[in-house]
């Protein structure tokens, strides 16, 4: 039996969320290419933090995340820096 | 007779208070204090708590307590708390009891410092209401006096006594044979008693390191040629010791001092030596006739290499002939302290190497000294260090005693590659509110080090690098700064960029500076957003809060720049602010006077970050271990 687990997603800007469910095993990177599909930006330029504001280390199935931080969470705009 | 007086360092008062319970009265551990041989003074240092769940046990906690201190900090009293009044009388059959626990032998002076402290369980606060007296007692006698006791600045510690520190090897030989351990016990102990006799004979030479004298204990002829006695006060031995040539080394902090020290210690070097010619070395062979007993069989002959490395404070007044008495104080708590190392860790045949570490705690206005076993990470010692936090007073939220937090003495310091703290000496921001910055020590990562050439892509890298260096500094982790390519390769293996990403001039910002910080150093971040430059301005309570709760360095990333953020001077009443920024764009070589001439390092206004564009804070968190 496969576990899903639902997320509420939640950007900066807007009020408007997206819920999410995804099995508990799914990489957290999936779950970001989800999101950012969802909200129509691309992936590589976005990243999801707690609803706290505390960093998510991608490395985690999408089951951890939610376990240690709980469902609620923001997508935000990435900085690039370099020069 | 003149009225005793005893000298209080105010880091005391602070460390007494912290094990005052109001409900429990009992003592509360022992006074640490250094005397003065010119003077008669003692100068109360510290509180050695009891860690003992119910104050029984005495004298070996007493005994645990001297281990971690250098010599020359002796118990020279007791605090407790109790209902009753603070009055002679009761101090004296106070102190009954506690001679009657054994604490005559490990206070080796007559005279005790005793602190009263008056408590009254019925009342709700512990704040100053208690009473607290300090009183002489004369365990001869049994008679308590009052005694008249003045406050004295922490830093007359480093400008009244000099460090003393001592560099030796000795070696210990046991025999092993698995199955015996008892006998294997009594070996041990034997081998270090026999240590601790070697090192109290004549012939232990006790050299000052980069001159020409050579002290020895109970020295009555002044022998050495040099135009020295042993009455002299100790301080002149600095006089003795060549300088080498000051080269041009890196900068270190401003012209000022900014905690506002007025002097640093000064400190002893010296080194162990045995006299193997003369009379005081053939004194120590045995004086018959060697009988061989030639036996054949097989055995494990254990060696152990035991490398001294001990310290002890001196006040400078103090004569010569102090130096090696207390030489060899010091070097008998080590050999006690790795006895007891050892014996606490032998498992299953396996002997750890003691080694002595020593650490300068903020807050303490003295060295620790603990011994940790070769064969354990400091991960599985952190029982032993929770023991020491509670009976020094240290905070319990952050690591104090880790091999990495080790003190490194001014003359092991080498001409370091990067600078450490290079926002320290500059000038104030001009806001005159209030001023919260990184805690602790960093060290600055820029453009262009380490052979590096990241010119126009590196500069999140570097931050991110200041940021890890951090970590370290503190004693979070003993993992070194990471390279460019070991960041990369933290992102690939997160599943956060593609493999070709290794290698690459690819720019990252502050997600990917959280990510590597959990990634390889296991720490947690907070990502704050704003969605223009000019609204950092409103963020400086919460910048504040930050540098005052976590102290650490902040990454900061937006419209293609990325900077290190060290400190804020925030006014709550104007509204004005100005932040400490550490720039990782500098290409030049690691000068201070530029870094900090040139605003490399410095206060920028709120017009400093780019109003068009949004910026994104990393504010690492700092993990709760000790």
């Amino acid at each position: 039996m496969r576990t899903v687990s639902r997320t509420r997603i939640l950007p900066v800007s807007t009020q408007l969320g997206i819920i999410l469910s995804v099995p508990e095993a799914t990489p957290f990177t999936a779950v970001l290419k989800f999101a950012a599909e969802e909200f129509r930006v691309p992936p590589d330029t976005s990243a999801i933090i707690t609803n706290d504001g505390i960093g998510i280390n991608p490395a985690q199935t999408a089951g951890n995340v939610f376990l240690k931080h709980g469902s609620e969470l923001r997508i935000i705009p990435r900085d690039r820096v370099g020069c | 007779m003149a009225a005793k007086i005893v000298h209080m360092l105010p880091v005391v008062k602070k460390q007494v208070k912290q094990h005052v319970k109001v409900d429990d009265p009992g003592p509360l551990g022992f006074l640490l204090g250094i005397p003065s041989t010119k003077t008669g003074v003692t100068t109360v240092v510290g509180l050695g708590a009891l860690v003992g769940l119910d104050g029984t046990a005495l004298q070996q906690e007493a005994e645990d307590t001297l281990l971690h201190l250098p010599a020359g900090i002796r118990l020279s009293g007791v605090a407790y708390t109790s209902e009753k009044p603070p009055t002679p009388d009761y101090v004296s059959s106070q102190c009954l009891r506690f001679v009657q626990a054994g604490l005559k032998d490990v206070i080796v002076t007559n005279e005790w410092i005793v602190q009263h402290i008056q408590v009254d369980p019925t009342t709700e606060s512990e704040g100053d209401a208690q009473l607290s007296k300090v009183f002489v007692y004369d365990s001869a006698s049994g008679s308590a006096t009052t005694v008249d006791v003045r406050e004295v600045e922490d830093s007359i510690l480093p400008s009244t006594t000099l460090l003393l520190r001592l560099q030796g090897q000795l070696s210990l030989e046991f025999e092993y044979n698995p199955g015996e351990d008892d006998d294997m016990f009594k070996a041990i102990e034997e081998g270090f008693s026999n240590l601790q006799e070697k090192i109290a004979t004549p012939a232990t030479i006790f050299h000052l390191m980069d001159s020409n004298v050579l002290l020895r204990q109970h020295e009555t002829v002044d022998a050495t040629s040099l135009p020295l006695s042993y009455q002299d006060p100790c301080h002149r031995l600095l006089q003795f010791v060549a300088r080498p040539d000051t080269e041009e080394l890196p900068k270190k902090g401003g012209s000022k001092d900014s905690k506002g020290r007025s002097s640093t210690q000064d400190v002893l070097s010296m080194q162990l030596l045995f006299q193997q010619t003369g009379l005081e070395a053939i004194a120590m062979l045995p004086s018959c006739v060697p009988l061989i007993h030639w036996e054949k069989r097989n055995f494990h002959n254990v060696c152990l290499p035991v490398s001294i490395n001990a310290t002890a404070y001196i006040h400078r007044d103090d004569p010569v002939s102090r130096v090696p008495q207390l030489m060899v104080e010091a070097v008998s708590r080590q050999l006690r302290g790795m006895e007891t190392c050892l014996n606490m860790h032998f498992q299953g045949g396996q002997f750890c190497v003691p080694t002595a570490y020593h650490f300068l705690a903020p807050g303490m206005p003295h060295l620790l000294t603990a011994v940790y076993p070769s064969s354990l990470l400091d991960d599985k010692l952190e029982w032993y260090r929770k023991d020491l936090h509670q009976r020094f007073s240290l905070p319990t939220d952050r690591p104090l005693l880790r091999r990495q937090n080790a003190y490194v003495f001014p003359e092991d310091q080498h001409g370091d590659i990067y600078l450490t703290n290079t926002h320290e000496g500059l000038p104030p921001s001009g806001v005159k509110g209030d001023v919260t910055v990184v805690q602790g020590r960093y060290t600055y990562h820029h453009y262009m080090q380490d052979r590096m050439n990241d010119s126009g892509w590196g500069c999140a890298y570097r931050s991110l690098q200041t940021i890890c260096s951090w970590f370290n500094l503190q004693g979070y982790t003993d993992r070194p700064v990471p390279t460019h390519r070991e960041i990369q390769q933290a992102l690939v293996d997160v599943g956060d960029k593609p493999l070709k990403f290794v290698g690459s001039r690819k720019w990252i910002g502050s997600i990917e500076v959280s990510t590597c910080l959990n990634q390889l150093l296991g720490v947690t971040s907070r990502i704050m957003c704003v969605n223009s430059g000019a609204d950092l301005g409103g963020k400086g309570r919460e910048l504040a809060l930050h540098f005052q709760t976590q102290g650490t360095p902040i990454m900061i990333g937006g419209g293609v720049l990325a900077h290190t953020i060290l400190g804020v001077d925030f006014s709550d009443q104007t509204g004005q602010i100005k932040f400490l920024v550490l720039d990782p764009h500098y290409e030049g070589g690691e000068d201070l006077s530029v870094i900090q001439g040139k605003g490399w390092c410095g206060w920028k206004s709120v017009d400093f970050w780019d109003k068009t564009t949004f910026y994104n804070l990393c504010l690492p968190q700092r993990p709760d271990i000790i």
